[in-house]
């Protein structure tokens, strides 16, 4: 474990080894500017290469002393025993198979940790999905499906076939209800008494039953609360005795900066931010009711 | 064959079409109606079992009372909506009374049967309750397809007409209220 002030003096050491290699390739770029303009392109382009695959071994060590200090130490004093992994995260497999979501070409996936809180097994990990194309003039574009948070939790109850809900804005959810979805997967929207809930979300499920016995007016209600204070768009979904909450928020938090100044609080407080909403979330859904 | 000749066809077609549909959608929503209040007896049936087994945990508590409560929750065939309601009500009834003898006296309330028959009990009074939601929604869906012009005419000439929405007799609640 490092003290903030020695994550401190790593980061500027980080710091001042990336903007050496910045210099040694504009450097690179004036001398071959001198011989040929084609040259400095030329040049520039080899030095950012350089640049982005030499690994910057200060910029690794910072990293990792930061997640270690602040990511796994948090972690461990919210939930006790963790598993934490930086680099890993959930497999495009896996999100893929929950059928909540529109897959694209890209995928990526790290911060994973899986604990218990309250008596809830829990993993979390953060995920991003897009999809790139390029016309026949070959200008290329990417959208980006989804960036943000996945959680997983054990629930405690069981339903009979999937259910799925998320916030009208929460483009590219996979609703699963269209003729070419094979039958045992085929979802159907549900329409709940509450038209202010109806205007807001979307609900698909397999069985009418699953989804009144869920959402009950008071959960209606969590849920809205829950929407109302989460940084992004939200999804849930029940499959199995899984309780999938996906937030799109266009962010990958917990992410340490070179370039911010008392960085290590900044990562601290995602951190502390990413426990309360785990915490909230077994609260609000009653995930520990039966524990 | 005249124009005119062709666009009549053509607009009897739609009609016959639309007709059709209409006729294919009040039956589905009939058979959806059906299914739901079927949902409603399984979970009146699993609430029954439920509190009968925790009526036998506690029936060394409850004397002569156990059966006047068994009684009054049993389940008959082809109970109507109202008698569906009332027998419900008189489980919710049974179920308070139950677990106030699990407050009152610690040996059976203390029972890891007990406990685990209570957790059951709430599980299936909620499945009760999304059984019944179920069903007053299918109710609403379809008395609006029954009101509503042009399918009013439909639903008129095949026979179907409003239905009652399920709801728990206040009264009914009243006449099962024991103490102990």
């Amino acid at each position: 474990m490092y003290s903030d002030a020695a994550l401190e003096q790593l980061r500027k050491e980080a710091l001042s080894q990336f903007w050496i290699r910045i210099g040694i390739v504009l450097l690179i770029a004036i001398c071959l500017v001198v011989i040929s303009p084609f040259l400095m392109i030329f040049g520039a382009l080899t030095g950012i290469v350089i640049t982005a695959l030499i690994p910057n071994p200060s910029k690794k060590k910072y990293f990792d002393a930061v997640k270690d200090s602040a990511i796994r130490g948090q972690f461990e004093k919210a939930f006790g025993e963790v598993m934490v992994d930086y680099k890993k995260g959930f497999s495009e497999n896996f999100i893929s198979h929950t059928g909540l979501l529109q897959m694209g070409n890209e995928f990526s996936s790290d911060d994973y940790v899986s604990g218990v809180c309250n008596g809830v097994p829990f993993s979390r990990s953060d995920v991003y999905i897009a999809s790139s194309s390029s016309d026949s003039d070959g200008n290329s574009s990417t959208t980006v499906l989804f960036e943000g948070r996945w959680m997983v939790f054990d629930f405690p109850k069981e339903l009979s076939g999937d259910l799925q809900v998320f916030e009208k804005s929460f483009h590219y959810a996979k609703k699963r209800k269209g003729i070419f979805t094979r039958k045992a997967e085929r979802r159907h929207e549900i329409f709940l008494e509450d038209e202010n809930f109806n205007k807001r979300y979307v609900v698909m499920a397999q069985d009418d039953h699953d989804a009144f016995y869920f959402l009950t007016p008071h959960m209606m209600e969590k849920i809205d609360r829950y929407c109302s204070q989460s940084d992004g768009r939200f999804m849930l979904g029940i499959l199995g005795n899984r309780l999938h909450v996906a937030i799109n928020n266009s962010k990958n938090p917990m992410e340490p900066s070179l370039f911010r100044k008392n960085d290590v609080e900044e990562v601290r407080a995602e951190v502390a931010n990413e426990i309360a909403l785990i915490q909230r979330t077994i609260e609000e859904f009653n995930l520990d009711v039966y524990q | 064959m005249s124009p005119v000749v062709i666009v009549i066809c053509v607009v009897l077609l739609i009609i016959v079409g639309w007709i059709i549909l209409t006729i294919n959608g009040i039956r589905r929503m009939q058979v959806k109606i059906s299914e739901a209040e079927a949902d409603i007896d399984v979970a009146l049936n699993k609430r029954f079992d439920v509190l009968t087994k925790m009526l036998d945990v506690a029936k060394s508590y409850l004397g002569e009372e156990r059966d006047i409560i068994l009684k009054s929750i049993q389940m008959r065939a082809a109970m109507t909506l109202a008698q569906k309601g009332a027998t419900g009500a008189a489980m919710e009834n049974a179920q308070k009374q139950l677990l106030a003898v699990g407050e009152s006296y610690p040996q059976p309330g203390s029972t890891n049967q007990f406990k685990q028959l209570q957790i059951a009990i709430m599980d299936t009074e909620e499945h009760l309750q999304a059984a019944r939601r179920v069903y007053n929604s299918n109710i609403s869906r379809y008395n609006q397809m029954c009101v509503s012009f042009p399918n009013s005419l439909v639903a008129a000439i095949i026979g179907a007409s409003r239905r009652e929405f399920f709801k728990i007799d206040e009264s009914k609640r009243q006449d099962v209220d024991m103490k102990f």
